[in-house]
């Protein structure tokens, strides 16, 4: 999950950077207009954080010449302008979500995960197949009820392969995923993380529920495809 | 609450019942004069045919009339009345009486036949009348054997005026009736053409009584608006665009105050949620505190700048008015500037000598002075020279502080003064808090120095405007 911070104060950019990469995101970040229009539609990001009030563009004309130029990216106000017709306005404009600063960080985590789950059609914070269940809200894997432990890029690869739903997901966009515009191509990091997690969810279960179809990638579901 | 349509309408009223009056009482009198006058002309013409019709010869006088061919002078009513004296024989002697006059008499009196005396009278039946009298010598006179001369006869001729008074009574009820009927229509007629021509002042009253949002409301259309109409139209369409100015400039201000506010706020929650988070190591933690601390003191002087502005809007700044050398002042201010200058290779064209006096409050002119040699040379590039000169206009002296501002656009000269405004895009640059300027403004306000902003060949001058001592 790729996030791009466009915000001018570089204290709260760096303390979100921090905050959301420790919970699973890769997150990229502009300190002005111009610059977070030109990586919004430059990269693919699955959703933009954007502050209203920025040097050199202002949110409003980011957020309008993103959506003008097909930008699909979700896209989250957070502000200092929280009247109700700023609100409306930015909501209008093509925002998915408006938060207003100042902010408890774990409502943005809060608002970040729905937005995801919007993004792959998946209403609850937890999502079951077979015996497993992901709880994406508290980042929690249990198999059979009992937790599995997982590191951080090894949770990441199982909740993008769950919130594809039995779809393949191929090894270039895991690795996108993963590590963002810094994936390298013919690593084997995607098949080593796998493997890890295969083996950890073997430990509670013995049903094979990660699946690799040869040359298009993996899929998650509870039957073999 | 006073109502130009109905102030108009009374004075219009007014003005209109006064002048009809006055040439209803013009016509009255006029065309009473003129009745009157052609009653007296038959009166004397019918006196003259009687002076025609007395003949005499020798001693004796005859009338050459007959009584009953005249049956006027012998109606039963409304008879007129006709009554001769010989007065050059035996005073008082009739020669004639009408039998209207029943053996009575009329009053004598007497002009003469050009000039003859009328007069108005009670008639011997008591009617109201006039009568005309003239004295006269017989024209037909035949001296014969007596040698005597011409007899004088008086003659005094009435007839009831009844006639004429109805005639002149129905003329003044007519003038009534008209005045009355020309006085109802010009009522009429009067407010609604008041009504037509205040139609654009409704309309403009309609327009601004609509208006709820001065940022919405469309201007008034200045098309087909009367000439009288025409200055205040454009002063509301101007004030409108002033009031949204002003009220987007307030929009503005807020947004920044909110910004600036609400985004060290945001950080420092989320300092302090990572910090309750992520329990780190002492050397981590004294870091973030530093960064708290760091935060914290900025909102610290933030808000002391937004307190110490609002101060200064309110105009609660007590002031002592002095002379103050304007060029050693300046000298003060740009003393602790000098520093920051080298250390940009800026230099400062100084004021030598003693300069002009001025009257300011000398701790409200360093702040105003000291922030805008501050502005200059944090804004003038590397290496530039900022200026200073000072120029004599009579009564008032003018200081121009200059220096290159390649980041600056005439657009932006505007929004100078607001506050949180920087010419710096990036809000990162906390040394800046946007509010320096907004301070001159209100400095220069509160000193009463006529303080303006100029923009030319990407040089910025700031000229002030003092009243010399």
């Amino acid at each position: 999950m790729r996030i791009l911070l466009i915000e001018d104060s570089k204290k709260l950019v760096d303390s979100l950077r921090q905050e959301l990469t420790r919970s699973g995101f890769e997150v990229g970040s502009a300190a002005n207009g111009e610059l977070g229009l030109r990586l919004a539609l430059g990269g693919t990001w699955d959703l933009v954080v954007l502050d209203l009030m920025l040097p050199d563009l202002s949110g409003h004309e980011v957020l309008r010449q993103m959506r003008a130029q097909g930008c699909q990216a979700y896209v989250l106000i957070l502000t200092a302008l929280g009247a109700v017709e700023e609100r409306v306005r930015g909501l209008q404009a093509g925002a998915d979500d408006y938060l207003g600063k100042p902010f408890s960080f774990d409502e943005l985590l809060a608002r970040v995960q729905a937005l995801t789950r919007r993004k792959h059609g998946q209403r609850s914070p937890v999502i079951r197949i077979a015996d497993l269940e992901i709880d994406t809200a508290g980042r929690i894997v249990r198999r059979n009820g009992a937790v599995v432990s997982l590191t951080n890029r090894e949770y990441r690869l199982l909740e993008l392969l769950a919130l594809r739903n039995g779809d393949t997901v191929s090894r270039m966009e895991i690795e996108e995923h993963l590590h963002g515009s810094r994936s390298l191509p013919l690593s084997n990091v995607v098949d080593s993380a796998v493997c890890n997690i295969r083996a950890k969810l073997k430990e509670h279960g013995a049903a094979a529920l990660i699946h690799t179809r040869p040359r298009l990638g993996y899929v998650l579901s509870a039957e073999a495809p | 609450m006073r109502s130009i349509r109905r102030a108009l309408r009374l004075r219009l009223s007014g003005a209109a019942l006064v002048l009809l009056v006055a040439a209803a009482g013009l016509l009255y009198s006029g065309v009473r004069w003129l009745l009157t006058d052609q009653f007296d002309a038959a009166l004397h013409t019918k006196l003259l045919t009687f002076t025609t019709l007395i003949e005499q010869e020798g001693e004796g006088v005859e009338l050459g009339f007959i009584a009953q061919a005249m049956p006027e002078f012998s109606a039963p009513s409304e008879p007129e009345y006709v009554q001769m004296w010989l007065t050059s024989r035996v005073e008082g002697w009739v020669l004639y009486r009408s039998p209207s006059l029943e053996g009575g008499d009329l009053p004598k009196f007497a002009g003469t036949e050009e000039r003859p005396v009328i007069r108005s009278l009670a008639l011997p039946d008591g009617r109201a009348g006039r009568a005309i009298g003239a004295e006269f010598v017989i024209h037909h006179y035949d001296p014969g054997s007596s040698g005597t001369g011409a007899a004088h006869v008086l003659l005094v001729l009435a007839r009831g005026t009844a006639a004429l008074e109805r005639a002149l009574r129905l003329l003044l009820v007519g003038t009534s009736a008209v005045i009355l009927l020309l006085l109802g229509a010009g009522l009429l007629l009067g407010g609604q053409a008041l009504t037509r021509g205040l139609r654009p002042l409704d309309e403009l009253a309609r327009h601004v009584g609509a208006i709820e949002d001065p940022l919405r409301a469309p201007r008034f259309d200045p098309a087909g608006v009367p000439a009288e109409l025409a200055p205040l139209v454009e002063s509301h369409n101007q004030m409108l665009g002033r009031v949204c100015k002003a009220f987007e400039r307030e929009r503005r201000t807020s947004a920044n105050i909110a910004h600036e506010l609400r985004t060290p706020l945001a950080e420092l929650l989320v300092l302090a949620e990572t910090a309750q988070r992520y329990p780190a190591d002492p050397l981590e933690n004294t870091r973030r505190l530093e960064e708290l601390r760091e935060i914290a003191e900025q909102m610290s002087t933030l808000i002391a700048t937004l307190l110490e502005l609002a101060r200064m809007e309110s105009g609660h700044v007590p002031l002592e008015i002095e002379s103050i050398d304007l060029a050693e002042m300046v000298r003060d201010c740009w003393s602790p500037l000098a520093s920051v200058a080298d250390a940009k290779r800026q230099t400062f064209r100084q004021l030598a000598g003693r300069g002009p006096l001025v009257r300011a409050d000398r701790v409200a002119l360093s702040i105003l002075l000291a922030n805008l040699l501050r502005n200059a040379v944090d804004h003038a590039p590397v290496g530039d020279q900022i200026g200073c000169e000072v120029a004599n206009t009579g009564a008032r002296c003018e200081l121009v502080l200059s220096n290159a501002a390649n980041d600056l656009t005439p657009a932006d000269l505007d929004k100078l003064t607001e506050p949180f405004w920087r010419a710096s895009k990036s809000r990162e640059d906390r040394s800046h808090i946007g509010i320096g300027l907004s301070l001159v403004r209100r400095l220069a306000e509160l000193l009463e120095v006529e303080l303006s902003f100029q923009l030319e060949e990407r040089v910025f001058r700031a000229r002030l405007s003092f009243e010399v001592c």
